[in-house]
Order: C-alpha cells, then sequence, then structure tokens
C-alpha cells in the first residue's frame, strides 16, 4: 500500500466524525427551529468564506497547532502530558515580563518567545522530575499544574505585572519591539509570522519523533524504559528531554499568542488551548498533517460560529457542542471493535500499525 | 501410572468423545489460521495437539473454548452443539484453559487471582482466602509460592504454576466446595518454563485428572514429551490437519517429519552449516569448540564475585564469578528463579537499575561494565529472558525495533537522522532471514506472536555483525523445532566464529545440544560440575539442588 492511501486511511475515521459531527450540528439548529442548511452554511462561510476570514481561522488555529504538537510529541513518546494549558500560560507569563518589564530594544520579540521556550520547558521539567525519581504519574502532577500556572498568571496580572493605571486585572500592552512581525497587512491586520513558526515547529516535531535517532530513543524511554535501558540509551536523559521539549513547545505557543495576538497578558488568556490540543493531537492520530487539520477544523468551528450566531441566530455555543460531538465521534470510530469493521470492509489497515507515518 | 488411567478410563465409558470439532475455519484478514480443522478429544485420554509456530494449535483451542468464533464449522461438547458467545460461558461449560501467556492480574494476590476466578464477592478475607488457596493448591498437588504475594512478584514457573491452579479450579465447584476437575482440560505450550521435575509433577497430575474422565489436551511443539505422555496426537501444519491418530504409531523422526514437512526454510544458520547436520553434528563439533579457542586468549567476558540483592532483600546472586574466552560457549543451566534474569541484566549493565548492594564487578575485554551503554559499545549482543517486556517497544515498528541497540541505531543514523529507506531494506532482509511472520516493516512489534517476538530479537542481536559477548537468555522459548535447532546452531556457530558465548538455559535438551561448558545457576551461586561437559543426570542433580554442600 503506498503512503498516501495509508494517509488518507489512517485519517478517514476523523474525516467521518467530522461529517457526522456537522450533521448533528445541522439537527440541533433544526430542533431549534432555524433552517439546518443555513446554519451550516453561515459556519462554513463564516470560517472559509473570505480572505479575512481565513486569516481568521489561521490566527484562531496557531495556538492550537503549537500545543497539539506538544501534546502529540509527548504522548508518541508515552508520556501523557495533560498540562499543555499550564505551560502554554507559563511561556505566556515569560514573555509578558520580557515584553513589559524590559526594552524596547530591537529584537524583544526574539527574547520574548525564548523566554517563552524555557518558561514552557522549565514548568514540564517538574512533572519529569517527579515522574522519573520518584515515579509520580504525570497525569496528575501536569494537571495539578496548570491551576498552578494559572493561578500565578492572575497573582502577576493583578500585582507586579498589572498595568500602570491599575485598572483591569491585565499587564501594560507590549513595547513595540516585542510585537510579532504582521505578514500580510494588507489582508488581515493580525496574521503574524507566528503562524508560519507554528507550522514550521510542528513539522519539525513530527520530523524528529519520526525520522531521527533521538526521536526514536525519545519514544523507546517512554513508552518502555526497561527495554531502551536494555539498549544502552541513557534512559533518564531521554525523558526528561521529551518532557522539556514538550513544554518547550507549549510554551513557545504562549509567547506567540501574547506577542502576536493579545499583546496584553490577562487572565483569560487562553480559553482551553492546552486541553483542546488534546482533542486536536489525537483527532489527527498524533501526527503532524491530521494534527494541524484538527487544529484548523477547531479554529473554523470557533470563527465560522460567530458568524453563525451573527446571521442565522444559532448561538455560538453550538460550535463548542459541535467539537465535543466531534471528539465523541473519533472516540467511537476510533475504538477496537469499530476498527476492526472498518478494516473487515477493507477501509483500514490491519491493527496498529507501527509508530511511523 | 498408564495403567492406572486405563482402568479408569475403561469404567468410564472410555473414548467417550467430550470435544468435537468438524471442518472448522478461521481467518484473521488474509491469514487463513485454520483450514477446514477436525478434531477430537475423548474423555479420559491425552491429547497432544502439534505444530509449528503458526501452524494454528492455539487458533484452534481458542475457539473451543470461546475466546474466538470460528468463521465456519462445528464445534460440539459433550455432543451439544457449543458455539459459544464468551470464554465465560465456555467454563461454565467445562472448559479450561491454561493460557502461553499469563492471564493473571500482576498487581493482585495468588489468593486474590484465584478468588476472581472462582467468582468470590463481598468481604474478602486475606487470611481465609489464603488457607482456601493453599487447600486448593494441596488438593491438585501444585506447589505454589505464598498466596499472600504479588503476582507480579513471582519466578515466571511459579507464576505458570498458578495459573493452571487457577485454571482447574475454575467456577465450578462441587457442592461440597471442592474443585471439580474440569471435562477438558487445554494447556497451551505447558511444559516451556518448567524445569524436569517439575514436568515430572505436572504429567503426573494430567496423568491423574485422565483418569479420572477428563479429556486433557496439550499443545506444543516438543517431541519427546509427546511421546511419553500423550495417547493420541494430532499435527497441525499451516492450518490443516496432518495426521491424528494414536501416539504409539510415532516416533521422534516421525512426528518432527510431520510437522516441518518439506518447508524448512526457517531461521537460517550462519555459515553453511543447516538446521539438521547442525543437530546432527553438535557433539563433534561442540567438543572442538571450546577448547579450540586455547587458554591463551585472555577472557572477553570476565565476571568477578558479583554479588546482589532484589528489592525485597533477598539474596539473589551470591558471589558468581566465572570467565569466558573469545570462541568459547557456557551453558548455564538452572531452574527458572534462580539468578537467571538477575545475572543477565548485570551482564548486560542494567543490573544498578533493578538490584540492591550489587557488587563486584563485569568486565568486557578488560573494560568495566557499569552501565548498559558501556555493554552495548563493548560489542555485547543480549536477548533478555522476558523479550517481550525487556527486547521490545511494542508501540514501535519492526523495522525501529531492529534499531533498538546503541551502536545499530548509530549507525544507522550517523548524523542523527536515519535513512529510513535504507533502514527499512536491511530490516526487510533481517525479518526475511529469520522468518518473522507477518513480515511487514511497519507493523507494530506488539502485534506479533510471542514466537515472532522471539525472532524479531534474535534477528537484531544475533543477525548483525559478529558480536564480541553475546548474553543469551533462553534463547528458544516458544520457537518451534526447526527455529529452535538452527537457534541453537547459531549460537554454536557465533561461538567458533569466536564470541563469547554464554547461554541461560533450563531446558536439559539445550544444554545437552549446545555442547558448550556447563555450570548451574542454583539460588544465586554457580556451581561447577565435576567435568566440563557432565552426564545429563548430574546436570539435573545441580539443577534440583541435590548434592550441594550446604
Amino acid at each position: 500500500m503506498n503512503r498516501l492511501s495509508a494517509l488518507v486511511l489512517r485519517l478517514l475515521p476523523a474525516a467521518l466524525a467530522v461529517a457526522v459531527a456537522l450533521g448533528l450540528a445541522a439537527i440541533v439548529a433544526a430542533v431549534g427551529g432555524h433552517a439546518p442548511g443555513r446554519a451550516v452554511g453561515a459556519l462554513v462561510s463564516g470560517s472559509l468564506g473570505s480572505a479575512e476570514n481565513v486569516a481568521d481561522v489561521l490566527v484562531r488555529a496557531t495556538p492550537l497547532v503549537l500545543t497539539g504538537a506538544a501534546v502529540m510529541l509527548a504522548f508518541r513518546s508515552g508520556i501523557f502530558n495533560i498540562g499543555a494549558e499550564g505551560q502554554f500560560l507559563a511561556g505566556a507569563l515569560a514573555a509578558g515580563v520580557v515584553g513589559t518589564k524590559t526594552g524596547p530594544f530591537p529584537g524583544q520579540a526574539l527574547v520574548a518567545l525564548l523566554s517563552g521556550v524555557l518558561a514552557g520547558a522549565a514548568w514540564a521539567s517538574l512533572p519529569a522530575l517527579l515522574r522519573i525519581r520518584r515515579g509520580v504519574s504525570e497525569v496528575i502532577t501536569t494537571i495539578l499544574l496548570n491551576f498552578v500556572a494559572l493561578y500565578l498568571v492572575s497573582f502577576a496580572v493583578n500585582g507586579p505585572l498589572q498595568e500602570q493605571s491599575r485598572t483591569y486585572p491585565q499587564s501594560d500592552a507590549l513595547a513595540s519591539t516585542a510585537d510579532l512581525w504582521r505578514l500580510a497587512p494588507s489582508i488581515d491586520d493580525r496574521l503574524h509570522v507566528g503562524v508560519l513558526l507554528a507550522l514550521l515547529v510542528a513539522i519539525a516535531a513530527g520530523a524528529l519523533l519520526s525520522r531521527t535517532s533521538l526521536g526514536l530513543r525519545l519514544r523507546s524511554a517512554g513508552l518502555n524504559a526497561d527495554a531502551a535501558r536494555l539498549a544502552g540509551f541513557p534512559v533518564v536523559r531521554d525523558l526528561a528531554l521529551a518532557f522539556a521539549l514538550s513544554g518547550a513547545i507549549a510554551g513557545l505557543g504562549g509567547a506567540v499568542e501574547l506577542c502576536g495576538v493579545t499583546h496584553r497578558l490577562y487572565e483569560k488568556l487562553s480559553p482551553g488551548y492546552g486541553y483542546t490540543a488534546i482533542a486536536v493531537a489525537l483527532l489527527g492520530g498524533l501526527r503532524v498533517p491530521g494534527m494541524v487539520a484538527g487544529a484548523l477544523f477547531f479554529a473554523a468551528l470557533g470563527a465560522g460560529a460567530s458568524s453563525m450566531e451573527r446571521t442565522v441566530g444559532v448561538s455560538a455555543v453550538l460550535a463548542v457542542a459541535v467539537q465535543g460531538a466531534t471528539l465523541l465521534a473519533v472516540a467511537v470510530l476510533g475504538t477496537p471493535a469499530v476498527a476492526r469493521r472498518l478494516e473487515r470492509a477493507g477501509l483500514r489497515r490491519p491493527a496498529a500499525t507501527g509508530e511511523t507515518s | 501410572m498408564s495403567d492406572v488411567r486405563e482402568t479408569a478410563a475403561r469404567a468410564d465409558e472410555s473414548g467417550r468423545p467430550v470435544l468435537e470439532m468438524r471442518g472448522v475455519r478461521k481467518r484473521f484478514g488474509a491469514v487463513v489460521a485454520l483450514d477446514g480443522v477436525d478434531f477430537t478429544a475423548r474423555a479420559g485420554e491425552i491429547h497432544a495437539l502439534l505444530g509449528e509456530n503458526g501452524a494454528g494449535k492455539s487458533t484452534l483451542m481458542q475457539v473451543a473454548s470461546g475466546l474466538y468464533s470460528a468463521d465456519a464449522g462445528e464445534v460440539r461438547l459433550g455432543g451439544r452443539d457449543a458455539r459459544w458467545g464468551s470464554a465465560v460461558e465456555a467454563r461454565a461449560a467445562g472448559i479450561a484453559m491454561v493460557h502461553q501467556h499469563f492471564m493473571l492480574v500482576p498487581t493482585l494476590t495468588v489468593a486474590e487471582n484465584l478468588a476472581l476466578a472462582l467468582g468470590r464477592r463481598g468481604w474478602l478475607d486475606p487470611a481465609r482466602l489464603a488457607e482456601e488457596t493453599r487447600a486448593f493448591a494441596d488438593a491438585f498437588r501444585i506447589s505454589i509460592a505464598d498466596p499472600g504475594r504479588r503476582v507480579e512478584e513471582l519466578s515466571v514457573g511459579d507464576r505458570q504454576r498458578v495459573e493452571i491452579l487457577k485454571a482447574l479450579v475454575g467456577d465450578r465447584l462441587a457442592p461440597d466446595g471442592r474443585p471439580h476437575p474440569p471435562a477438558l482440560l487445554v494447556l497451551d505450550e505447558p511444559t516451556a518454563v518448567l524445569v524436569p521435575d517439575e514436568v515430572d509433577v505436572l504429567f503426573e497430575l494430567l496423568e491423574g485428572l485422565a483418569a479420572r474422565g477428563t479429556a486433557v489436551v496439550i499443545v506444543t511443539h516438543k517431541l519427546a514429551e509427546v511421546l511419553r505422555i500423550a495417547d493420541r496426537v494430532t499435527i497441525l501444519r499451516a492450518g490443516r490437519v496432518i495426521a491424528s491418530g494414536p501416539a504409539g504409531e510415532h516416533d521422534e523422526r516421525s512426528l518432527a517429519a510431520a510437522m516441518v514437512g518439506t518447508n524448512r526454510d526457517r531461521l537460517p544458520v550462519a555459515g553453511s552449516t543447516t538446521a539438521g547436520d547442525g543437530v546432527a553434528a553438535t557433539g563433534a563439533r561442540g567438543a572442538t569448540g571450546a577448547t579450540a579457542a586455547g587458554a591463551a586468549n585472555p577472557p572477553a567476558l570476565r565476571v568477578d564475585a558479583v554479588s546482589a540483592r532484589d528489592a525485597r532483600g533477598a539474596v539473589v546472586l551470591d558471589d558468581v564469578s566465572f570467565e569466558v574466552r573469545p570462541g568459547e560457549l557456557l551453558v548455564v543451566a538452572g531452574v527458572e528463579g534462580n539468578g537467571q534474569g538477575e545475572l543477565v541484566s548485570v551482564l548486560a549493565g542494567i543490573g544498578r537499575d533493578r538490584l540492591r548492594d550489587l557488587r563486584g564487578c563485569v568486565e568486557i575485554d578488560g573494560r568495566p561494565v557499569a552501565r548498559a551503554s558501556d555493554a552495548r559499545g563493548a560489542g555485547l549482543a543480549v536477548v533478555p529472558a522476558d523479550r517481550g517486556r525487556e527486547g521490545l517497544v511494542h508501540e514501535l515498528s519492526l523495522w525501529e525495533n531492529l534499531l533498538l541497540a546503541e551502536p545499530l541505531l548509530d549507525r544507522a543514523a550517523p548524523r542523527g537522522w536515519i535513512d529510513r529507506d535504507r533502514a527499512m531494506k536491511a530490516a526487510a532482509g533481517r525479518i526475511a532471514e529469520f522468518g518473522v511472520q507477518p513480515a511487514d516493516p511497519l507493523r507494530a512489534a506488539g502485534a506479533l506472536s510471542g514466537g515472532n517476538q522471539q525472532r524479531l530479537v534474535l534477528a537484531r542481536e544475533l543477525g548483525g555483525e559478529l558480536p564480541r559477548v553475546v548474553v543469551a537468555a533462553n534463547p528458544s522459548r516458544g520457537l518451534d523445532l526447526a527455529a529452535t535447532a538452527s537457534v541453537r546452531a547459531r549460537l554454536r556457530t557465533l561461538a567458533e566464529a569466536g564470541a563469547a558465548v554464554v547461554v541461560f538455559s533450563s531446558d536439559l535438551d539445550e544444554v545437552e545440544e549446545l555442547a558448550g561448558t556447563v555450570a548451574v545457576l542454583f539460588r544465586g551461586r554457580l556451581l561447577r560440575a565435576s567435568a566440563p561437559r557432565p552426564a545429563r543426570d548430574e546436570i539435573g542433580r545441580l539443577m534440583a539442588g541435590l548434592g550441594v554442600a550446604a
């Protein structure tokens, strides 16, 4: 079987899930007394109808691509990093300190992004240390650290980082040298260079995992430390590195969102990107193309939902319901029983194929 | 013993068919596992089901016990139609199965696993459960470890005995609460992890059950055992019945010929030796193998006064010292659980990760081995005892698993980037050479059967360039006849080519066939025999701890 058709088959459950989800959206709209065709139409045109709308989707997808890449790297390395949210916030906080408390100076944006990377890595290193030294499950530690990060940001914007005027719980606007480049100001003022950066980082993360010896070691160390140790790999170092890399990518996401979109630090900076990222990564089968597609789909849902609310009057909350329905459909379509049935119908490669793209 | 059985069987409407299977077919995707198989097991008989890896033995028995449903054909138990909806139904109807892969909950104790099998509910008193477990074990004359121990802490041999006990007890209790033997007992490769004495005990047990009317089916590829215990034998090859009839009509040669057929393109033997004449030439070539290397060579592997305790503080290695020169083959015989796994860990440089109070030193070519990367860097190839857990990463594909050793990975990716096409091509060659099935390098290793996982580990560790030191634990476990012969021949060939080879084995046939210098590991101590190549009896006595000055 050639690689392209293998890819198509791997993404088939996701595609089916999207179709099921849009169908559900139509039904919910109909039940609410709206024309289902118009509602879905508004959902689609609101996300793809114009160059500005597409730019909006790309900007919304960026934090999801980065946190999604972070989750993908962790999950494929046998690490259940549920803490992309906290690492994202840690990255944003660090970038916020650099962006508001230093400068302005040329290259400040770069320094802000780098500090976001380091903060994210540091935030993920704590669970790494606890798993390696004490055997504490990272599922628990990473989730708990999400709350710590959230309240740390809250403390910062109510205290040391609060704006000079002390009006709102938010930081001052970043120095202009900390803003990210605009890619195409004529089309959409919000389209920033972070969009491209996110894509490059995601591709690099995928290549690292699938194509390099380091990637093979990272995956071995996390999935089966005993076998990796017997192979002579430096298991402790590799495991710590996988945590740190995952956190670094999520932290970069926070810094990019701050320097590219919000330009200020505030409590509700993330509507849960780090959690949606888990869905995004799993929707895409833990592979880069699928993950990016998943991020775009969720971003499009968000963008389309606002437009649907304006034009048809269906509440934007419906988009959240569609997100949920999509995940449910993926979960069902991904279960072994359904996978076997698809396989028998010749729609899918048999059983779990290896960790290759 | 067989007289007793015959009388009992006659009394019990001898030869009444218990399990009848007619024209059973089963496909997995494109693979036809069973292609119209007829099989009958009768009350009071011990029936051996023979065949090579992938012949369909396990699949057939899994259809019988309700784990799989047949695509076509008829399954009858005691004359009634028996297409089980589940394994639970099959058990309730009197089919007990002992699986090759252990089906115990590792985090529960022995007694708790038994309580689970018995369907005990409500308040479970550990003391009473333990007492009950001991009573069952005594009733079936199975020696089991402390019922309060967690299964994950037990040796492989102990686990298997718990597994057998669990199957025997099942959920079929007579009204007086005594266990009631099942109508059909199926054992999948039951002797793979047992030592000779334990095999005797098991066989006595099986004969006793048969005498009480149970139909016993053992799935195996050990021919000598079949001839020793089986009343009848059925041979499967590639999903079809090749022969079925009284065991007395066969000898080892005819059984082997029927099992293997003409298809001998399995594990290759390095050099020009073929699997067949490798076995025949054992004595002569082995005799020169070890000594020809000469005492002039400095040892490639030196183990000096290694002692260690396990996590619970028990001494598992006690002052073990030995040397192996290039070209020498050392066979360390021993019953499972006498320190083999621990010694393999120490030799591979990962002892520190799992043992306490590790003392002494291991050197390869004079350089100390403190970590696995030292050992691998010095040219160590290691086939671990638990290949599924230590030898492979199940989620990774076959080609990636073939790179799981530091020097191999470094070579495949000199600058960090893996040349995928080249690695894939090399993997495909190695997979074909060692007969790993299915031969798809992109398949996940976890999807392989046990025997094929072993082949994959062997392909990685023994298939490349000549290692400096080879450490192999039970190298032929789970392999079929042809593959077993060729892996043993390959180990000898590697030694002849100049590697220092250490093989751990609990199988006396294997110890004999490898024809190296023999030592015995007993309770963590390395015992020397009276001669480099002692008689079978002596090895057996040493393995059992007899003749050891306390």
